[in-house]
């Protein structure tokens, strides 16, 4: 398995998990859906950039070079940032599933 | 044992806490909720993690800037502490964006009211104002 394909399994699962609380919430894809997170993946990715490309350069992770790409954004290579993206897709998602509480059998937090 | 990364990492979190707790962010909001979501988030990526460790795609590189601590075979204990930065990140800066679009259209509808009320103002009195 390369590190694309697992990156593409968990990514997968974040969007399929977003577009199945989406249906159930029945949310629309207005702008106050995407700004919010718009902004969260444009902040997160540059932070990612100058973070990733800081520990690979001090060598606090390496990779195995056979089963990566080998698209470099500097160099970190392109796989490291599905998890930024995944991280965008999958916690506001939750967050927001979590919030309504309306649709689901229990109530998290308070309203 | 270095203790770099792992203090560099308690550093930043410690920013986290103080951004979430001074513009209410993620904590703020719902703590109990946070707490869920956070948990959750962190197990999702350590999972991902192992996968790919699983797969001997990723590996530990040097040391000396990390304790040695390890949580698992090339898991060291500061992967878990950079999932929490991560997560945290992403939902204080969510929190923030969140505010901020709020905050932006509540202020555009205001303008639009106010531009609306004194248009239909103008409108009733004379033309005169028009010209300048």
């Amino acid at each position: 398995m390369t590190y694309l394909t697992l990156n593409i399994l968990f990514l997968g699962l974040a969007l399929w998990f977003m577009f199945w609380v989406r249906s159930l919430l029945k949310t629309k894809w207005n702008r106050a859906f995407w700004i919010p997170r718009g902004i969260t993946l444009a902040v997160l990715m540059v932070f990612s950039i100058v973070f990733d490309n800081v520990m690979i350069g001090i060598g606090l992770v390496a990779y195995d070079t056979s089963k990566i790409s080998g698209i470099y954004i500097g160099v970190a290579p392109i796989e490291d940032f599905f998890y930024t993206v995944a991280a965008v897709v999958f916690l506001p998602t939750l967050w927001a599933l979590m919030a309504s509480g309306a649709r689901l059998k229990f109530r998290f937090g308070k309203k | 044992m270095g203790i770099v990364y792992l203090a560099a990492l308690l550093v930043a979190l410690t920013g986290m806490v103080a951004l979430d707790r001074r513009f209410r962010l993620f904590y703020g909001v719902n703590a109990r909720r946070a707490g869920i979501v956070h948990i959750i988030g962190i197990v999702f990526f350590l999972v991902w993690d192992l996968y790919g460790i699983g797969q001997g795609l990723f590996f530990r590189g040097e040391t000396s800037f990390m304790t040695g601590v390890l949580l698992g075979p090339e898991l060291p204990l500061e992967e878990l502490f950079f999932l929490t930065l991560l997560t945290y990140m992403t939902m204080n800066v969510f929190g923030a964006s969140t505010q901020f679009f709020a905050a932006r259209e509540t202020r555009l509808a205001a303008t639009t009211s106010a531009a609306t009320a004194a248009g239909a103002t103008s409108t009733d009195s004379s033309n005169v104002g028009d010209v300048s």
